[in-house]
C-alpha cells in the first residue's frame, strides 16, 4: 500500500511479529533488490526468514537506545 | 462410651510446612536466609501481572502488599524488594503528620523510587514535603489532583521548596489537571534532570502570561522519553490548547532534541455511523464525539512529533491496538514535513492475529468520517477496517518518507 502511494518503501527492513511470551518472528528485506510488480500489480520484494533469536535480537537492539534511560 | 465421638479442630499448619522441617510451630519458610526470601518475593512480585509488556507503565501488583501481611520477616523482603518503592499519601481528610510516616516505616531504610502528591489535598502536602526531604535522591514525582485555587498556598510552602529542589528524572501526570493559572506549579518544578514524562489521562493549559509565550520556555529541555495516555474527551479549553500545536506542545515542549522513545494511547475510539444513531437528527460538526476527539489528538501528536521530534525519535509505539475502527490518517500524507532520520522501531499492538490475516488491500471503507444522508440507511454501506491500511499510515509518515 505504501509503496503504490508513495512509490518506494524507503527503508523498511524488517517486519517482526510476536511477543516475549511466545516469541517472535518475522522477515528480512533484502534492500539491494529493486522491489518489482507482479502481473496483479502487486509490489514484491525479495526477503530471508529470521528467525526467533536474531528476531528478539533486532528488536532489542533497536528499543535498547530509548529504552537504557 | 459414646459411638460417636466429637471431631477435634485440628491444629492450623503454616503454608508449604511438612512435619520434619516445622520447629515449634514456625514455618521452614521462615527459616531461610532473607536474601532467599528476597528471592522468592521478586517471584510473588511477578505473579498476577501480565507478561505482555508493551507499555512503559505497568500496573502496579498487589500481590506483594498481600504477601507482606503474612509475617513480619516476610514484610521485611518485601520491603527489601521494593514494597515501599512507589507511594502516594493517602488521600483521607485526617492530616497525614510526619511521626505517622516514621511509624510506618520503621526506622529501617529502603530506597524509594516515586512519590504521589495528591495537588488537589493541601492535608498530605506536609507529609509528602517529609518524604521528599528525607529522600533528596528521589527520582520519580506523580502529580495528581488540581490545585484548582491553591496555587499561591502551594508555591509558598514546605512543598513548593521541595518542588524547587527535586533532581529526579521522572514526572508523571496522572488524572491531574492544570488551567492555564495553575500551570505555573509545574513550571516551579525542577526540570532540569527530567528525560521521562508520562501523561496520563490528563489536562495542561499553557500559561498565557506574555512572559511565557516570548521566552518560549521548554518545560522538559532533556525529555527522552515521552508517554502519553490521552481522555476519552477533553475540556474545551485543553482542546483549544492541545489542537493548535503552536501553543501547547510548541510552547510547552518547544524542541525536543532529545526525544528517543514516544508511546501514544489515544484515550478514546473512532465510532462507526451505526453506533451514531442518535447523529441522525442532530449536527454535531459531523463527527460522534469520540471519533473526533480522535481524530484530533492523533492529528495533533503527529504533527507535534513531525516538527519537534523528527531529527531524533527512534521509537514509536502505538498503544491503541489494530482492532479498529480506525480513522483515516491519509489526509496526512499529503504534508511536506520531512522524516523521521532516526526512526528504528514502529510498535503496534494486536491481541488478534486474524486482524492481520483478514488482508483487505486497500479496503478501508468505513463510515468513521461519514454523516448522515438524507434516506440512506447506515445497511446500505460497507464496513471494511483493514488494519494494515492503519498500520500503512504509521508508516507512511514515520518511517518511509524519505
Amino acid at each position: 500500500m505504501t509503496y503504490r502511494r508513495l512509490g518506494k518503501l524507503g527503508t523498511i527492513q524488517y517486519f517482526i511479529v510476536g511477543n516475549d511470551v511466545d516469541g517472535y518472528c518475522g522477515i528480512e528485506r533484502d534492500l539491494s533488490c529493486e522491489i518489482k510488480m507482479d502481473e496483479w500489480e502487486r509490489p514484491i520484494w525479495k526477503y530471508i526468514v529470521v528467525d526467533s533469536r536474531e528476531s528478539r535480537r533486532i528488536i532489542t537492539e533497536r528499543i535498547a537506545g530509548s529504552m537504557k534511560l | 462410651m459414646s459411638s460417636k465421638r466429637a471431631l477435634r479442630p485440628r491444629k492450623a499448619q503454616a503454608i508449604a510446612s511438612s512435619s520434619n522441617a516445622k520447629v515449634n510451630d514456625e514455618c521452614w519458610l521462615l527459616r531461610l536466609p532473607p536474601e532467599i526470601l528476597v528471592l522468592i518475593t521478586q517471584f510473588v512480585v511477578a505473579l498476577n501481572t501480565s507478561p505482555y509488556h508493551l507499555s512503559r507503565l505497568h500496573s502496579e501488583p498487589n500481590s506483594l502488599f498481600n504477601f507482606s501481611l503474612c509475617n513480619k520477616a516476610i514484610r521485611d523482603a518485601c520491603r527489601s524488594a521494593g514494597l515501599f518503592s512507589q507511594l502516594t499519601a493517602p488521600s483521607e481528610t485526617k492530616k497525614c503528620l510526619p511521626t505517622d510516616f516514621e511509624k510506618l516505616v520503621g526506622g529501617i531504610p529502603w530506597n524509594l523510587a516515586s512519590l504521589g502528591v495528591d495537588l488537589s489535598n493541601p492535608e498530605v502536602w506536609e507529609i509528602c514535603a517529609h518524604i521528599m526531604g528525607m529522600f533528596p535522591d528521589l527520582d520519580g514525582l506523580v502529580l495528581l489532583g488540581s490545585p484548582q485555587k491553591r496555587k499561591m498556598r502551594f508555591l509558598s510552602s514546605d512543598i513548593g521548596s521541595k518542588f524547587a529542589a527535586f533532581k529526579g528524572t521522572s514526572v508523571t501526570l496522572k488524572r491531574a489537571r492544570f488551567t492555564k493559572y495553575q500551570s505555573p506549579v509545574l513550571f516551579h518544578l525542577n526540570r532540569s534532570n527530567v528525560s521521562t514524562f508520562n501523561f496520563i489521562q490528563s489536562e495542561f493549559v499553557c500559561p498565557r502570561p506574555r512572559d511565557f509565550w516570548d521566552r518560549k520556555e521548554t518545560l522538559f529541555p532533556k525529555l527522552q522519553v515521552f508517554v502519553f495516555s490521552g481522555l476519552r474527551k477533553f475540556d474545551r479549553f485543553f482542546l483549544n490548547e492541545f489542537f493548535d500545536r503552536e501553543n501547547l506542545f510548541a510552547s510547552l515542549f518547544g524542541n525536543a532534541p532529545n526525544l528517543k522513545y514516544f508511546e501514544f494511547t489515544s484515550g478514546s475510539t473512532p465510532r462507526l455511523l451505526k453506533d451514531r444513531e442518535w447523529e441522525r437528527h442532530g449536527w454535531v460538526a459531523g463527527y460522534a464525539f469520540d471519533t473526533y476527539w480522535n481524530m484530533r489528538t492523533r492529528d495533533s501528536v503527529f504533527t507535534y512529533l513531525q516538527r519537534f521530534a523528527r531529527n531524533s525519535l527512534e521509537v514509536f509505539v502505538d498503544a491503541d491496538g489494530l482492532s479498529g475502527p480506525f480513522q483515516d490518517h491519509c489526509s496526512l500524507l499529503d504534508t511536506n514535513e520531512p522524516p523521521f532520520k532516526e526512526m528504528k522501531l514502529l510498535v503496534f499492538r494486536c491481541e488478534n492475529p486474524e486482524i492481520l490475516t483478514s488482508y483487505e488491500r486497500n479496503h478501508h471503507d468505513c463510515t468513521v468520517g461519514r454523516f448522515f444522508n438524507e434516506g440512506e440507511t447506515v445497511y446500505d454501506l460497507r464496513e471494511t477496517h483493514s488494519a494494515w491500511y492503519h498500520v500503512k499510515a504509521h508508516v507512511t509518515i514515520n518511517g518511509s518518507r524519505i
